[in-house]
């Protein structure tokens, strides 16, 4: 038996918060957050909001589906789909239902039929679409052209990478959504320490937590420091 | 504020309160307890801010009255005057202060104005319900051990305690977790309870309500509670306090419904051979359970202590699984099974294992395992 046995912890669910006075608003973002601020008066019927992994596109199409509800006393919340799951057959009641749809993810490996089929009844009938992708939607390679045309002349708008004050205010956001208390000093280490990255802060708020909760310890430096390493660890790759 | 009171009333009650009083305070008169004199009693009152108690007690009041005087110090005075004597409590003395006599004894304290002393106690508290006293110490002792005591994760800090429809039936829900363990238990819901949409209560209050409920003859115990604050009522005390705020975890979502191999076997042999196994385990805490039809191997080794090995008798069907497990996590949960045999249901080595009494379905516990 190891010396270092370890002890394994639940894995007890957060909420996010994913309200609009949460989104964090810097110069890499204010466009985006702009145009979902002037819907319905957008120039196109859809809208594409693209960038790297965790910088905020699903809180902000959250703030879009709020804002489409808040604005045509919709009681609900409007769909928000997954690309790679959009199916041929109910892209016509997806159109009946909703008037404005949110799909994510349209970097990943889509029925690209049926996708064109949604572009074009939202396009010809009346309807807006935002969608949320890592990749610029011109940038991406469709098989067929038709598509790929047609989500050229959407207006894409990227999220770029973040400054130091929005990392800053995003490690304690996601801190707080977790419910944990962390000093400045253990923010201004683990800022000063990380990789610029929407991704990496996710990770490294979610290794700390694990960490802390495994450990039974306060979030301390030196527990970020481990933390850190755990992270390194996990990315290394291996000969053998 | 003038009274005679025999020792051993006083003892208890002081015991009560000053156990709220906190050993350090900034603010001064949080060290004390608020006395006074009423015409049918005297009232003790102490506080921390998050929590109060107020116990009445009977006495021979000469002269109504109230100051405030410093708890633990009251505490141990009267701790250590003679067993079924009288003692007068006497204020204000010719100095302004409190004096405790009894027998030959004399005792002068400084006091602060009851003007500052604090009250959080007094809304009215919209949910009421009633509880038996043996219910309460139930629910209390089979989920107070899995508590987080670790202040990061204040929303852990206490018991989660909700109304829940559970089929036909209404339960009252009470659960606890550190995250590496999860106690959750049902009760029938008090009539008066259905509003009860989820509420935590801190840890410290959970303790005193416990220790309380020991200490008292009655049978029932009036629970009101609020968005913020809860309170236990009994005949002659009450106990007050703020709850977290903060949002319990949706803690189902980590009860497993799905565990596929079952073992069962009697916990006094399990609690046994885990104690007798851990002694080789005080360093790393964790043993090993070693499955296998009919039997389970538990064992631990460590390379400057030693090994040991224990092998039990049980029913077990299927593939041989070796998991591990904090032999202390497995003997707080044991401890609370009253039953004769106890199931452990898991799925692997590292998912979270579940455990419940065969003939109990009211309490689960989810231990999640070592990696050993």
């Amino acid at each position: 038996m190891s010396e270092t046995a370890e002890q394994l912890t639940l894995e007890l669910p957060h909420r996010q918060a994913l309200g609009k006075e949460d989104f964090l608003i810097s110069p890499c973002n204010e466009e985006a957050v702009r145009m979902i601020d002037t819907w319905p008066r957008w120039d196109f019927f859809a809208v594409c909001i693209y960038g790297s992994e965790g910088c905020g596109k699903t809180h902000l199409a959250n703030v879009f589906s709020n804002r489409v509800s808040l604005l045509t006393n919709y009681p609900y919340k409007i769909p928000c789909i997954k690309a790679q799951q959009l199916k041929l057959e109910t892209v016509h009641d997806l159109f009946q239902e909703n008037t404005c749809l949110i799909v994510e993810d349209l970097c990943t490996e889509i029925d690209e039929e049926a996708m064109f089929h949604l572009y074009n009844l939202y396009r010809n009938e009346g309807g807006n679409i935002l969608f949320t992708s890592q990749t610029a939607p011109a940038r991406l390679h469709f098989k067929l052209k038709d598509l790929q045309s047609r989500l050229n002349i959407v207006p894409s708008i990227e999220i770029k990478a973040p400054d130091d004050e929005l990392l800053s205010s995003l490690l304690i956001k996601l801190f707080m959504d977790r419910q944990i208390n962390v000093s400045p000093e253990v923010v201004s280490y683990i800022l000063n320490n990380m990789e610029r990255s929407f991704a990496y802060a996710r990770k490294i708020v979610a290794e700390i937590d694990r960490l802390s909760l495994a450990r039974k310890r306060a979030v301390s430096i030196a527990l970020v420091k481990d933390a850190i390493v755990d992270l390194a660890d996990d990315s290394q790759g291996e000969l053998f | 504020m003038k009274f005679t009171i025999e020792r051993a009333n006083l003892l208890k009650t002081l015991s009560h309160v000053q156990s709220i009083v906190e050993k350090r305070n900034t603010i001064p008169v949080l060290s004390n307890v608020r006395i006074e004199a009423l015409e049918d009693g005297i009232s003790f009152k102490a506080t921390d801010m998050d929590t109060e108690i107020t116990e009445i007690v009977d006495a021979k009041t000469i002269e109504t009255g109230a100051t405030t005087a410093p708890a633990h110090m009251l505490y141990d005075i009267v701790r250590k005057l003679a067993d079924g004597s009288e003692v007068e409590i006497t204020f204000p003395d010719e100095k302004g202060q409190l004096t405790i006599a009894s027998a030959r004894s004399k005792f002068s304290l400084s006091t602060i104005g009851v003007e500052d002393f604090p009250v959080i106690s007094g809304d009215k508290l919209p949910i009421n319900f009633t509880m038996d006293k043996e219910e309460l110490k139930d629910v209390i002792d089979r989920t107070k051990f899995a508590v987080s005591t670790e202040e990061t994760r204040y929303y852990l800090n206490g018991v989660y305690m909700h109304a829940k429809n559970e089929g036909e039936a209404k339960v009252l829900r009470v659960v606890a977790t550190d995250g590496h363990r999860l106690a959750c238990v049902e009760t029938p819901l008090p009539q008066g309870a259905e509003n009860l949409t989820g509420i935590i209560v801190p840890r410290k209050t959970i303790t005193e309500i416990r220790k309380l409920l020991d200490d008292n003859n009655a049978d029932h115990i009036l629970v009101s509670m609020s968005e913020n604050k809860v309170r236990f009522a009994f005949e002659d005390i009450t106990l007050t306090s703020k709850l977290i705020d903060g949002t319990y975890p949706d803690y189902e979502r980590v009860i497993p419904t799905d565990n596929d191999k079952n073992l069962e076997l009697s916990v006094k042999d399990l609690s046994s051979a885990v104690d007798r196994v851990s002694v080789v385990a005080e360093r790393t805490r964790a043993i090993k359970m070693i499955t296998a039809p009919s039997k389970v191997t538990i064992t631990t080794s460590s390379p400057d202590l030693g090994s040991a090995q224990e092998e039990l008798e049980a029913k077990y069907e299927g593939e041989s699984v070796e998991i591990g497990y904090n032999f202390r996590y497995l003997l707080d949960i044991l401890t609370e099974v009253k039953g004769d045999a106890v199931r452990i249901s898991f799925a692997d080595a590292s998912s979270p294992s579940v455990i419940h009494d065969t003939t109990d379905s009211s309490a689960i516990y989810v231990l999640m395992p070592m990696r050993v």
